[in-house]
């Protein structure tokens, strides 16, 4: 099977340069995030739910995250949010608030979503330093 | 005698090209005055309110929305995040979250405007032996300040099953399904990437470039 990352990126620059009327006549137009597997994620998630489960879908996030930060790239927008939902749903509450924090650093135009998402985190699951007596 | 016969057929040919752009009036420019006036930096997509009979169309729309937008240089806001975060707060189907004030959405994440798809046609057809996978969308970006149509944008793609393998976009697509994570029977999911194409990226009427794209502010519109 080709590698996804490889095959969205080369996917993704083709679709660019038919828009933009280039044709195979110019050098592929640069993107300006490596997207991993992010949508077909999402598609799974959305589409057909229930049929992969969770976990194997954050090993795949979280493979694609070495390999973005292994090309230099930046994670698009959404994407540790969408990593942070997954957490949640397998009781990981700790490492879904450090992809919140880092989806809030990284654009801060989420924000007010990711405070949000932080405060309903915060009620449904108990975090470590406030179990201190 | 050779040159004159191609200039014969030069001068019918231009004769029917005019004759045939005087028929056809050429879409006037887009009107870019709203988005001008309040370019947004983030925008919030909803799932497609549905005018299809596909049950995966909405859903498998919507998984692809993210990329053109983000890559013309917005933040996306997660859609499946949003999704989940709109039926919790009691909004179980498209339909209900289309109808969401825009106060509301914007109080809630924060959004600059919000994207609002409709999936006019999605899936494929069988005759025979062959196929023709259709996917029509139209888009419309509203200011969630002041409730302002921004931008608006339609795409509709047809690829025949013939098509699929022969084009350098077709090929690529079919070599990106992956088959564990979504379904190599879902033909309209690559064909939603090429009418996204004509949605955001046509020539004259395309998304402006947002602020995340270092081409923003040089080029027009």
């Amino acid at each position: 099977m080709a590698d996804p990352q490889v095959s969205r990126a080369a996917y993704a620059a083709a679709a660019l340069a038919v828009a933009l009327g280039l044709g195979g006549c110019v050098a592929q137009p640069k993107l300006l995030y490596g997207w991993g597997s992010y949508e077909d994620i999402v598609y799974a998630g959305t589409v057909k739910p229930g049929e992969v489960a969770p976990d194997v879908q954050i090993q795949q996030m979280e493979k694609d995250r070495e390999r973005v930060r292994a090309a230099n790239q930046k994670l698009p927008p959404g994407w540790h949010a969408h990593l942070a939902f997954l957490y949640t749903q397998v009781g990981q509450g700790g490492l879904a608030h450090d992809e919140l924090v880092a989806e809030r650093e990284a654009f801060p135009e989420s924000a007010v979503l990711c405070n949000t998402l932080l405060a309903n985190l915060g009620a449904k699951v108990e975090k470590p330093a406030e179990k201190a007596p | 005698m050779i040159t004159c016969r191609r200039c014969a057929k030069w001068a019918m040919l231009v004769l029917v090209a005019a004759g045939l752009t005087g028929c056809v009036s050429a879409p006037p420019p887009y009107d870019y005055s709203d988005f001008r006036q309040s370019p947004p930096r983030s925008i919030l997509v909803l799932p497609p309110l549905d005018e299809t009979t596909s049950v995966i169309g909405p859903y498998s729309y919507l998984s692809t929305v993210s990329f053109p937008i983000a890559e013309r240089g917005y933040y996306v806001f997660p859609v499946a995040v949003v999704d989940q975060l709109l039926k919790e707060n009691g909004m179980p189907t498209p339909g209900e979250m289309h109808q969401v004030a825009l106060d509301k959405l914007r109080e809630s994440t924060g959004a600059d405007a919000v994207l609002y798809p409709v999936l006019h046609q999605y899936g494929t057809k069988y005759v025979v032996l062959s196929s023709t996978t259709t996917v029509d969308v139209s888009v419309r970006l509203v200011d969630t300040r002041s409730g302002k149509l921004l931008w608006e944008g339609r795409g509709a793609v047809a690829q025949g099953s013939g098509d699929g393998g022969q084009g350098l976009l077709g090929a690529l697509v079919n070599a990106l399904v992956s088959q564990m994570l979504t379904s190599k029977s879902d033909l309209g999911h690559g064909v939603s990437r090429m009418a996204n194409v004509q949605v955001f990226y046509t020539k004259g009427r395309e998304l402006p470039l947002g602020p995340y794209h270092p081409d923003f502010g040089k080029t027009t519109p």
